[in-house]
């Protein structure tokens, strides 16, 4: 509950944020950049935030692949760009699955996997309103809570990767639409028997994301470090 | 008096809050495998593995650790969560027509080598209900004191750190059931107990109080009925 919670305050603050921003117009002006579509001063920010939904889906012949169902999550990230359109950031997320193979897992109902990383990654702009984003993690943690039964569960861990492509249209001035596709791999930690190594050492799934980033600035750091 | 009535409120509190809990760690998994056949060494297939710990203590909940079901050739192998318990049971099932198997060990400071329990081959046998009359035709005043020896059905089988300890364990126990027959109680009608098939059971009688007598009977059926009359 306390994570839908802040997931409505976000929500609210990034309308709220917009609606104090509906006098300004979106230019549509660009300055030149040598190649066109790496950055443009006219549509530079400082940072932005994100909230998507995201949809993640297993795969792969490891304990994620072959026992975990994707039934849904939350991400959200913060960014900060540093240099024209190359950022870093900060995400944290939550995927659920279903387990539907207890027979190799252990008896558990379901999964949320809570991922945390730091985030690198640039932006394209080469249309328009239009932002091609490319990301990996770094320092990726991820924490598998597995619901037992009643009053019982327990904990994996391991470390995520993560590489994740998205693409952005500013619909309105600093509101862009956000749809993203992530590639996921966790490093488990999981202590298991010589024959289940290979099946358990690392799980992997994509998620299919969308939803809402705001934008906030007109220069990167660079520029407010030289400043 | 305060003070007693605080340290008594205390020490109550104390032995709330001390009742351990069945515990599940984090972050490792346990492998239980072996292979289930019948009383003829043929493999069962669909036996119920179930994966179990238990604190054994006031308030603790027995926990389903893992689950799964023996393949056509009888073999299974369930992954299991896994933690420092009184108990940690893996219970081998078929249904009401099978006995039933369970390996019981410790795991407060014991953890299998390569985190495997193997257990290798597990015995259900079939069951058979064996029901009697023991009828009185020979007139008031005689008495009759019978006893039946038969297996017990079902094995508990305790290992002690991966060591099987017989002296806990209940596998092929024997088990008596009896009764005097007199004037008050002349017949034993309709009365019933379970055997495996095939088992043997011994029947011991002495009729006014004279010498006992045994007759070994062989359990060649799922429903075997025996007649007996004095």
């Amino acid at each position: 509950m306390p994570s839908n919670l802040a997931i409505k305050f976000l929500i609210v603050l990034v309308f709220g944020l917009q609606l104090n921003a509906q006098n300004d117009s979106i230019s549509q002006k660009s300055k030149a950049s040598k190649v066109a579509v790496l950055f443009d001063d006219e549509r530079q920010y400082f940072g932005a935030v994100a909230l998507t939904y995201q949809n993640p889906m297993s795969y792969g012949d490891n304990f994620i692949g072959e026992g975990f169902e994707g039934k849904g999550g939350y991400n959200f990230r913060i960014q900060v760009y540093v240099l024209k359109n190359f950022f870093v950031g900060f995400s944290y997320g939550f995927s659920q699955f279903d387990n539907i193979k207890k027979e190799l897992l252990g008896n558990y109902n379901e999964s949320s996997v809570e991922e945390i990383s730091g985030i690198l990654g640039y932006e394209f702009v080469p249309l328009p309103r239009v932002r091609l984003g490319v990301n990996a993690s770094i320092l990726g943690r991820a924490t598998l809570s597995n619901s037992i039964q009643s009053g019982y569960a327990n904990r994996d861990f391991g470390k995520l990767r993560n590489f994740g492509i998205n693409l952005e249209y500013e619909f309105i001035k600093n509101l862009n639409i956000f749809v993203e596709y992530n590639w996921r791999k966790i490093k488990s930690e999981i202590e298991v028997p010589d024959e289940l190594v290979s099946f358990f050492k690392e799980g992997t799934y994509n998620t299919f994301s969308i939803g809402l980033k705001f934008n906030f600035g007109d220069i990167d750091l660079a520029d407010v470090v030289s400043f | 008096m305060s003070k007693r009535l605080s340290l008594a409120i205390w020490l109550i509190l104390i032995a709330f809050f001390s009742c351990e809990d069945t515990e599940i760690e984090n972050n490792i998994r346990v492998l239980v495998h072996g292979n289930v056949v019948d009383q003829n060494a043929q493999p069962i297939a669909g036996a119920s593995i179930r994966v179990y710990a238990d604190a054994n203590a006031v308030g603790a909940d027995r926990v389903l650790l893992g689950e799964g079901v023996s393949d056509a050739t009888g073999n299974f192998s369930v992954t299991s969560l896994f933690g420092p318990n009184d108990l940690f049971l893996v219970d081998v099932s078929l249904n009401d027509q099978f006995s039933t198997y369970r390996y019981q060990t410790n795991t407060e400071e014991f953890t299998p080598f390569n985190l495997t329990f193997n257990l290798e081959t597990v015995e259900l046998n079939e069951l058979a209900t064996f029901t009697y009359n023991i009828i009185r035709e020979s007139g008031e005043n005689n008495t009759l004191q019978y006893r039946f020896t038969y297996f017990d059905s079902n094995c508990i089988e305790v290992f002690e750190e991966g060591v099987l300890d017989e002296s806990q364990s209940f596998c092929n126990s024997l088990r008596f059931t009896g009764s005097n027959l007199n004037n008050l109680s002349p017949n034993a009608e309709n009365r019933s107990f379970i055997v495996p098939i095939q088992s043997q059971v011994e029947f011991t009688y002495s009729i006014n109080e004279g010498e006992e007598v045994s007759e070994i009977i062989t359990i060649n059926s799922a429903d075997y009925a025996f007649e007996f009359s004095y």
